[in-house]
């Protein structure tokens, strides 16, 4: 049975690094083509120190960890300006720039030849070297990685990554910092390379850059996506799926070159059907198997409405002041000298034409555009050189005209992730308080779970937010923003593209937010709900403030409305 | 979806059902099974194919003939896909683990290197007639029966120093323990003859482009240059030195039909020292080899063939025979190793294709009749004998 | 001094012809990638079965090279057409991610390779019937091959320039590639344009394969690299920019070789992807791109 425990200790390894892969993929939505070569790193640093320093066994696979975590949160600093296909051909270039330093430095790496006679480990005395002797390690090894990843994947800090996957702009939006947990999970998922590749080096004995190829880098993609992603039961039914069910077509009489190349012609063949009709994979994300049940949420017995109530983080009329706020596009003045105040406790809309700039002006106080003049003051603090997250957490939010919920999360998910300073966020607590981080996520649950009451969609919760209506998209963004806590809210377009019963109830909530001491700002073309909802609105034409006073006021001006609707209309 | 997994499951249980078994037939008496780990797929698929007839044919003959001493011999192939270590260990403990193979018959040095390791582990016996890496020398349990790379390239310095009067020297090799073999013994013999190395440029394996490499080299003004890579790569070298007005003499350890085709013209006067397989020459034992080859497969057979034909024929029969003299069993762990060892302390030569006997070391390297040959036509003739370590024009 | 003059002179020379075939590579895929926003990983696979029609069409068939190219070119042109109907387009309808197309664009470049593989076997198939003779201009040598690359590179570009310019078709394409939305409202048929770009730059590629076999053999698997240098090329250049492309193929191509200069000649694969991960980190626009 040898051989098969061997093929069981590969498929192990693999699913080892199919996890590591999927918490970058399948959870953060980051595409790495180089995990041939993380894997790599982590085998040749562990037979590098074996070899040349006569570091023994465990000390090794703390090198291969440290390595490759380092290494690995070192390509992070680029990637992270990179998205999409970008991101994709870093990676390859980095998996090509590694494998060829395998190749050439000879002098280290030993070239193709490879390092032969890596040292077998010996526990307890008793050296490690047939495939049945390594299971238990492996295994051990296999099973921490699994519970470690999942720990990671379920906790508030993979809900964060997920938000990330679907909507990186929308995350920073909702206070995140999104280059920490880029970085995070980029270090994470190289930690648990190094694992394998350590592991693999003292396993194997010898180690040659062939086993460390693009091809490997592509192989392990296919895996986790067919596998599933997201998902870690995924992970694994993929290992033993690609890797073990081909070891038996070793026992068909047939000529290897054929049977080689038919296993690729399958292999190839499953990933573009799979992306045809079955992109989520064998195990789906959400589905049960894998993971841990979750009983329908209870109805909250409290009313939503004491969860709007204002964090009471300053006391002044006014809650945030804009002053000579300027943007340029090449030549296009998309903001100049532009001020306005935010009187706390009220609604204040901002009206004009299509391109006046309303939403870059929203842009200019988040921080989403570095404001090229200008001062943003937000409860007294100068905040105009906040990072997006920064200014969330400072009390400053905005919601988007394009709702830009993620879509993959269930509705409780999209407003659990805005709440801040949840100790699951952060790795020290999730795994050296759990206790702490289980109390909290318990309350966080409760109360997203009254956001949602509040916006009326608490039933939903369980749903997946990309199969909302739009209308109930929006209330969810609305529940999501209120659940940051901030105390500045400003909302772009909350009531455009929605039916009439619909806007009637948002405009509804968003009095109630502005009564209960919120602060709001809203960008809104329905003239309509400007009236209904607003205290005060200002009239924006090609980037500047041209009136401002009551929405009655400057409706009934002749002016704004011929600027408004055009010449000759109405 | 719980059902569709339920059904992939079921696959899987069922597969591993019916495969797991087939492989456990129990080991037939008095059959003793041969494994090969070879390039069957890949760039080197051609030389894993020519390597398992020659292997083949030498089982079919001595099948035929009877057995060895009653044994029947079985040959089982497995492929490392030109030099892939995770393939050749894994094929190699399904032929230790499920066919309890007493010996593996391998290719290339990293595949080779990776899978002695588990030949120690269980005593068997690792014989390599294709790679030629320094890296496999003094490797416990391999047996190598073909001159390594190191060992043939002095004398190719040697007779360029000597007959085309060579001071300048450039090399351009393989980026690997082979390749790396010749640079070392190319520079070493330099020293001693008194030439000078004047560029050394390795080259990633399976190149098709040298442009840059020998830029460099002609930049250097060689005399002579001399490659120390393997394959198809010769022609596509040659011929783009040529073609890159490099004039001078090309020296080289390593001829193939196939290079000859790639480098067509530019091969003319091309010079190498090796361990030739010359099928129209040799003995009896050569003769019985290439007219089975021909009536079995068509066509001349390559070195490549020969040597695995030899492993069979001509190591592992005299082998098993030596076992079954003194009551042993061939089949049991440990003990073609061991008589192989107990063989080399007696100083036991083995029977050859190449002409007379070839004598295999304890460290593992092998002695072979030696020759310098030059490309006449599409032909190499040969020019040169090499005994006792010198060259006899 | 003066062999190292040669020497810089011989490797510029080699960059050059390098630099032309990857202009050319970079132009085809360019041109796919900045209309479509595929990355068409099986672009490699379209260079390669282009290749082996014209093999098969000179060595089996027996019908010249010139009728090789002209395979190569509609082998190509096919080839790119089906897999945009037959592969990407289905996947457009159901709404796949950018990853999900990549994927499966890898998936039946891997599947396709195999294919190649079974029907014509592992060994490098040569591309006869050019006369190849050695060409020396001072310290510089080089082929005649290499002379029909950059002749025959150059002169497929800047017809696609002009083609792109100076036709309807054409702008219509520049137009899509710049701003898709805006270029459906004034009625430019998004779909017909994709299949337009396909069928293109899939015969550059052909073509390009051709050219690439007729020094260094085709085998299945030759693709990959050239097609990597052309993501290089249209990377260092600059997303949707034809002329960058061009001039990242040029930068690449005299990299590669200049770091001869150096660093030993087997360093050159490495030194591609240096360059790139370089130009990404500190210019993730390319060279020539905007800011």
């Amino acid at each position: 049975m040898e051989f098969w425990v061997h093929v069981l200790n590969f498929i192990l390894l693999l699913s080892i690094l199919g996890v590591s892969l999927n918490l970058l993929l399948g959870y953060a939505g980051l595409v790495s083509m180089a995990h041939g070569a993380f894997f790599g790193v982590g085998a040749y640093a562990a037979a590098i120190v074996s070899r040349d320093l006569g570091v023994p066994f465990p000390l090794t696979l703390v090198v291969a960890v440290a390595v490759t975590t380092a290494v690995a949160a070192a390509v992070t600093l680029p990637a992270l300006r990179v998205y999409g296909e970008y991101l994709i051909l870093l990676t390859l270039a980095f998996q090509m720039v590694i494998y060829g330093l395998m190749l050439s430095w000879t002098d280290l790496t030993a070239g193709r030849t490879g390092i032969a006679g890596i040292a077998r480990p010996a526990v307890l005395g008793t050296p490690m070297t047939t495939p049945t002797q390594f299971l238990p390690l492996i295994a051990v090894l296999t099973a921490v990685a699994f519970a470690v990843a999942w720990r990671i994947g379920e906790s508030p800090f993979g809900r964060v990554l997920k938000a990330l996957r679907d909507d990186e702009r929308a995350t920073l939006a909702i206070g995140k910092s999104v280059l920490r947990y880029k970085v995070a999970v980029f270090a994470i998922s190289g930690a648990f390379a190094g694992v394998a590749g350590g592991l693999f080096a003292h396993y194997q004995a010898f180690i040659n850059p062939f086993s460390f190829t693009l091809d490997r880098s592509i192989f392990l993609v296919a895996l986790v996506v067919l596998g599933g992603t997201a998902n870690l039961l995924g992970t694994f039914v993929g290992a033993v799926l690609f890797v073990g069910l081909p070891e038996m077509l070793r026992f068909i009489q047939m000529r290897q070159d054929v049977v080689d190349a038919v296993r690729n012609v399958i292999f190839g063949g499953l990933l573009v059907l799979f992306m045809r009709f079955r992109p989520e994979g064998l195990v789906p994300e959400h589905s049960r198997l894998g993971r841990r049940r979750r009983p329908a949420p209870p109805p909250p017995d409290v009313s939503g409405a004491v969860v709007i109530a204002r964090t009471a983080r300053g006391d002044g009329a006014t809650a945030l002041v804009a002053q000579g706020l300027a943007k340029h596009f090449g030549g296009i003045r998309a903001a100049e000298d532009l001020s306005l105040t935010l009187p706390r406790g009220q609604v204040t809309a901002l009206v004009g034409p299509n391109g006046a700039g309303k939403t870059t002006v929203f842009n200019l106080l988040t921080g989403f555009l570095p404001a090229e003049t200008g001062t943003v003051t937000l409860e007294g603090r100068d905040v105009t050189r906040l990072a997006p997250w920064r200014a969330v957490r400072a009390g400053l939010a905005r919601s988007f005209q394009d709702v830009r919920l993620f879509e993959r999360m269930t509705v409780l998910d999209n407003v659990l992730v805005a709440i801040p300073d949840q100790p699951g966020e952060r790795l020290g607590p999730l795994f050296f308080a759990p206790g702490r981080v289980a109390r909290a996520e318990r309350d966080n649950r409760e109360r997203s779970l009254r956001y949602l009451a509040f916006v009326g969609l608490a039933q939903r919760a369980s749903d997946v937010a990309g199969a909302l209506s739009f209308g109930e998209q929006k209330l969810v963004a609305l529940a999501r923003l209120l659940a940051t806590e901030a105390d500045v809210l400003l909302l772009d377009e909350p009531a455009s593209g929605v039916d009439p019963q619909w806007v009637a109830r948002i405009l509804g909530l968003i009095r109630q937010c502005a009564e209960a001491g919120r602060t709001v700002c809203l960008v809104e073309h329905n003239l309509e709900a400007v009236l209904a909802v607003a205290d005060h609105a200002y009239f924006m034409e090609a980037g500047r403030i041209i009136a401002e006073g009551p929405p009655e006021r400057l409706m009934a001006d002749a002016r704004l409305a011929e600027i408004y609707f055009g010449k000759g209309r109405r | 979806m719980t059902r569709f997994l339920a059904a992939i499951s079921l696959v899987v249980v069922l597969a591993f059902l019916v495969v797991v078994p087939s492989g456990q037939a129990p080991a037939a008496g008095g059959t003793l099974k041969v494994g090969m780990i070879l390039a069957m797929t890949g760039p080197g698929a051609f030389y894993g194919q020519v390597m398992s007839r020659g292997a083949g044919l030498a089982v079919e003959q001595i099948n035929k003939a009877g057995g060895v001493d009653g044994w029947k011999l079985e040959l089982l192939v497995e492929d490392h896909k030109s030099g892939d270590a995770d393939a050749a260990v894994t094929g190699g403990r399904k032929l230790l683990d499920v066919d309890k193979v007493p010996v593996i018959l391998t290719s290339y040095s990293a595949p080779t290197l990776a899978i002695q390791p588990l030949a120690v582990e269980k005593k068997i016996l690792l014989l390599n007639g294709g790679g030629v890496g320094s890296a496999l020398v003094g490797k416990p349990a391999l047996y190598n029966t073909r001159m390594l790379s190191s060992q043939t390239a002095p004398f190719i310095v040697q007779w360029a120093v000597q007959k085309m009067n060579a001071k300048r020297i450039a090399t351009l090799f393989w980026n690997d323990a082979a390749g790396q073999g010749v640079n070392a013994a190319v520079k070493a013999t330099c020293a001693r003859l008194g030439c000078q190395v004047v560029a050394e440029e390795p080259h990633d394996i399976g190149a098709k482009t040298y442009s840059a490499q020998l830029a460099r080299i002609k930049a250097r003004r060689p005399d002579v240059l001399a490659l120390g890579n393997f394959g198809d790569d010769v022609g596509y070298a040659v011929n783009q030195a040529r073609a890159l007005g490099i004039t001078g003499p090309i020296v080289g350890i390593e001829w193939t039909p196939n290079a000859q085709k790639i480098g067509g013209d530019a091969m003319q006067g091309y010079t190498i020292a090796v361990d030739r397989f010359d099928p129209a020459g040799g003995d009896q034992n050569t003769k019985r080899f290439v007219e089975g080859y021909q009536a079995r497969h068509g066509g001349v057979p390559e070195f490549y063939a020969a040597n695995y034909y030899e492993h069979v024929q001509h190591v592992l029969r005299p082998l098993i025979q030596r076992i079954v003299k003194r009551g042993g069993t061939p089949t049991e762990p440990g003990a073609l190793l061991a008589e192989m060892q107990a063989a080399l302390k007696e100083g036991v030569a083995f029977e050859s294709v190449y002409g007379g006997n070839m004598q295999l070391h304890a460290d593992g390297t092998v002695s072979k009749p030696m020759g310098v040959y030059i490309v006449k036509g599409t032909e190499l003739s040969l020019v040169g004998r090499i005994v006792g370590g010198k060259i006899e024009g | 001094m003066n062999a190292d003059l040669g020497l810089a002179a011989q490797l510029a020379a080699n960059g050059l012809i390098a630099g032309s075939l990857y202009a050319l590579l970079g132009v085809s895929w360019g041109l796919i990638f900045a209309t479509t926003k595929i990355f068409h990983f099986a672009h490699a696979l379209t260079l390669a079965v282009a290749t082996y029609g014209a093999v098969l069409v000179v060595e089996r068939a027996g019908l010249g090279l010139p009728l090789g190219f002209v395979a190569a070119a509609v082998v190509g042109c096919l080839f790119g057409l089906a897999i945009e109907v037959g592969v990407y387009r289905p996947l457009r309808r159901v709404n796949a991610t950018q990853l999900n197309v990549f994927l499966a664009s890898l998936g039946f470049l891997i599947a396709g390779e195999s294919v190649l593989l079974i029907l014509f076997g592992p060994e490098a198939r040569a591309l006869p019937g050019f006369a190849v003779e050695g060409i020396a201009v001072g310290p510089v040598a080089f082929t005649t091959i290499e002379a029909l690359w950059i002749g025959a590179s150059w002169a497929l570009v800047l017809a696609l320039m002009a083609w792109l310019r100076f036709t309807r078709w054409g702008r219509a394409i520049r137009a899509v590639a710049s701003n898709p939305d805006l270029a459906q409202c004034v009625g430019v048929d998004r779909a017909r344009v994709f299949v337009l770009v396909f069928a293109v730059g899939s015969t550059l590629a052909g073509i390009g394969g051709a050219l690439i076999a007729l020094r260094d053999t085709a085998s299945p698997f030759m693709g990959v690299q050239p097609v990597l240098a052309a993501f290089i090329a249209v990377f260092l250049g600059g997303i949707g920019s034809i002329p960058g492309a061009i001039a990242g193929g040029l930068v690449l191509g005299l990299a590669e070789n200049m770091g001869g200069l150096f660093l030993p000649g087997h360093w050159q694969g490495v030194i591609a992807f240096v360059v790139l991960f370089v130009v990404l980190v500190v210019r993730p626009s390319g060279l020539f791109g905007a800011r």
